[in-house]
């Protein structure tokens, strides 16, 4: 059991150093495999330059099924539904429509407090395993807003970019 | 497994536990822009004495500078960190004080997670901000000549000059070509006129520094200002000139034939060096006929002077050297004549220039003197001459009075017309003006011709039009945005980026105006320097999908 704790250390030890900068907003659980469940913690560590954020929209990418946002006190949910470009098979089920955008919206949070907005979805396995997947978001504070929207082009990572979208690695599906 | 080891293991994991949520205070954000001082776009009645930047976060400088409107950037080196704000030093107040127009105060900081970031704002100094263009600046350095006080003394400095090389030098030659051996009197007005010539030219080379620095007379103390003058054209004139009066003096005493030629020829040199005739095009033509028309216009001066001293003296001399200089000066006013038809052929567009025009105007004037000039020269050659050549009778006589009376009105209209002559110091020729406006003209078609250039990314296709060219006074830009098939697209914004990497100027950022056309719409762009300018370009097509696109841009004064 001590053995198990000690590789424990070592991997939480890993996940941190790996972790990017927290200035974006970042997800929690950076890796997911396709074909499975994934539970996605948006942190917001900031405002718009200062100004408390208002509003997180999030965009729901092609491939990325059965979401559902987690409510949150003082904050409106709403979701826009609409049309994938393909049909997908959940448990057996075919689905052709869905969630395609969440907005957290009505709330305050002040720029230096910290919180975290939460979804859940299924990464189908139509998505590429080894590739990125991107979460655009866009931070709204009052009239102001922040666009974590940069996708990577080819031979780019997030670095490149100062406001990259949150993303995660895709693995195989176990 | 003992009891230190599982220690440590616990130790080990609740630090690493820790230590995301220890993360977010001490590795914030790239620092964001918060607000800065002059506001971009701003305009100042005088330069502050020190800006400021405030970010979102306290940021490390590594490189500020401030750029003028000249595109001479300054590196500002004081500098220091109150909270989130960076206030930085104005550089100190050049000599001449700051001069109105476009400043760029340009930053490259690093933030807390070691980013750097760059911008820029863009302010304008003076009350006539909105016409302190490049443009008008420009307009305002080539409209001013130089101030009153400078151009009356310029201009008695040429009448000396052309007394010592013209009258001076004159008379040495023409006595040296007629074998004259020059009275106590004209020796002495001879060596005044040398003398003064001499003084002259050297005071016109400090004036001449002076107009090309555009600074005040307290400035001739400084050696920069004489260095100014004599690195300019002039130059050379001011050094050939005082070796031809130098020269001259030298032939004086004792009398030196062919030293006195020497020094007539050498002044002529010098005037053919440099000037508004001397560098017409081709210069070929215009540098010899400068050298023969000032040569001739001396012997003819010269020999004016000589002969009125020998009519006061024997009647012997005064006959002989009558005969000579009616028999030479002939030759000699036809060349005078033959080199400045041929230099005003080249200086003058078009006959109008004659009275549309200063430079026209002073040559009209003299045209009219040498007219008068020469009338008189005929009235003497066919009127007066044979009577005065007669023997010792009376009517000889009176004819040599008469001579000398109308020969002493000529000096005078010489003296005025060498003062006309002087005052082309001030006046371009046509030519020149001529040439002037075809390229200012040329060059502003150049730089108001629409340009367009498009940056592609992504299948998307970015216009960006600058309706008036490309240029450092503030221009209109226009964009549109198209898709893959063409198709105008409406997007959410447009914000256009500008950085000059050579100009060490970072992003001036500008967000563009939807017009109910479809264009986007920016009329307040101003780049300050020229050259090729870096253009990045975000449009933003829906709230997750922003496309960038980078380019660059040919940037005309």
């Amino acid at each position: 059991m001590p053995k198990t704790l000690f590789g424990a250390a070592i991997l939480a030890g890993a996940m941190t150093l790996s972790l990017p900068a927290f200035a974006h907003i970042t997800l929690e659980t950076q890796q997911a495999a396709v074909g499975s469940t994934y539970k996605a913690v948006l942190r917001v560590p900031h405002g718009c330059d200062g100004a408390a954020t208002t509003a997180i929209k999030v965009q729901i990418p092609e491939g990325v099924i059965a979401v559902k946002p987690m409510p949150k006190a003082g904050w409106t949910l709403t979701t826009t539904k609409g049309k994938y470009a393909r049909g997908y098979s959940y448990y057996g089920e075919a689905v052709s429509e869905g969630v395609t955008e969440l907005s957290w919206a009505g709330g305050t949070l002040p720029d230096e407090f910290y919180d975290e907005f939460v979804f859940r979805a299924f990464l189908t396995d139509s998505l590429e395993a080894g590739k990125k997947l991107y979460f655009p978001v866009v931070q709204q504070c009052g009239d102001k807003a922040e666009r974590w929207i940069d996708i990577p082009a080819d031979g780019k990572d997030a670095d490149d970019y100062e406001t990259p979208a949150p993303g995660l690695k895709l693995t195989p599906k176990n | 497994m003992t009891a230190p080891r599982r220690l440590a293991g616990l130790l080990l994991l609740a630090l690493f536990a820790l230590a995301p949520g220890l993360a977010p205070t001490t590795a914030l954000a790239h620092a964001g822009l918060i607000a800065t001082d002059p506001a971009d776009g701003g305009a100042l009645e005088a330069m502050p004495h020190g800006f400021s930047v405030t970010f979102t976060e306290p940021v490390a400088p590594t490189t500020l500078t401030l750029t003028g409107p000249d595109g001479a950037a300054t590196a500002l080196a004081g500098s220091r960190l109150e909270g989130n704000r960076l206030v930085i030093d104005a550089p100190p107040a050049p000599a001449a004080g700051w001069a109105h127009g476009p400043y760029v105060l340009s930053w490259r900081v690093t933030s807390e997670d070691g980013h750097p970031v760059g911008g820029a704002v863009l302010f304008h100094l003076g009350s006539d901000a909105a016409a302190s263009t490049g443009e008008a600046a420009l307009l305002a350095k080539a409209g001013g000549g130089p101030p009153p006080a400078l151009m009356i003394t310029l201009w008695a400095c040429r009448i000396l000059i052309y007394g010592g090389l013209v009258a001076g030098l004159g008379i040495l030659a023409f006595a040296a070509a007629a074998d004259s051996k020059l009275g106590a009197g004209t020796r002495s007005l001879t060596a005044v006129l040398l003398m003064t010539g001499f003084a002259a030219t050297i005071l016109a080379l400090g004036l001449q520094g002076l107009d090309a620095l555009g600074a005040g007379f307290g400035a001739l103390a400084h050696k920069t200002t004489w260095q100014a003058g004599l690195a300019t054209s002039y130059g050379r004139t001011v050094i050939i000139a005082l070796i031809a009066q130098a020269m001259g003096l030298l032939s004086l005493a004792p009398q030196s034939r062919l030293l006195g030629l020497a020094a007539l020829a050498a002044g002529a040199l010098a005037l053919a060096v440099s000037g508004h005739a001397a560098s017409a095009p081709p210069q070929w033509l215009s540098r010899p006929a400068v050298f023969l028309h000032s040569g001739a216009a001396a012997f003819w001066v010269g020999g004016l002077v000589v002969l009125l001293a020998a009519l006061k003296g024997p009647a012997d001399e005064a006959r002989r050297l009558l005969a000579f200089f009616s028999r030479r000066i002939a030759p000699a006013i036809a060349v005078l004549i033959a080199g400045g038809a041929t230099l005003t052929l080249l200086q003058l567009a078009s006959p109008a220039d004659l009275w549309r025009t200063g430079y026209g105007r002073l040559l009209s004037a003299k045209l009219v003197l040498v007219l008068v000039l020469l009338a008189i020269a005929a009235f003497n050659r066919w009127r007066l001459t044979s009577p005065a050549l007669g023997g010792g009778n009376a009517e000889a006589c009176g004819a040599r009075q008469t001579l000398k009376r109308i020969i002493g009105l000529e000096l005078l209209l010489v003296a005025a017309l060498l003062t006309v002559v002087a005052g082309w110091r001030f006046t371009p020729p046509p030519r020149a003006l001529a040439a002037a406006e075809a390229a200012t003209t040329a060059a502003r078609l150049t730089a108001q011709a629409p340009k367009q250039i498009a940056l592609k990314a992504e299948g998307y296709t970015l216009y960006i039009t600058f309706d008036e060219g490309v240029t450092t006074a503030p221009m209109p830009v226009s964009a549109m945005l198209h898709d893959a098939d063409d198709v105008m697209l409406d997007p959410m914004e447009i914000r256009l980026e500008f950085a000059s990497p050579a100009a060490g100027i970072g992003a001036l950022s500008r967000a563009l105006a939807p017009s109910s056309d479809g264009m986007w719409q920016l009329s307040d762009l101003q780049l300050p320097v020229p050259g090729l300018w870096q253009v990045k370009a975000a449009a933003l097509i829906s709230d997750f999908k922003q496309v960038r696109f980078e380019g660059e841009v040919q940037v005309s004064p």
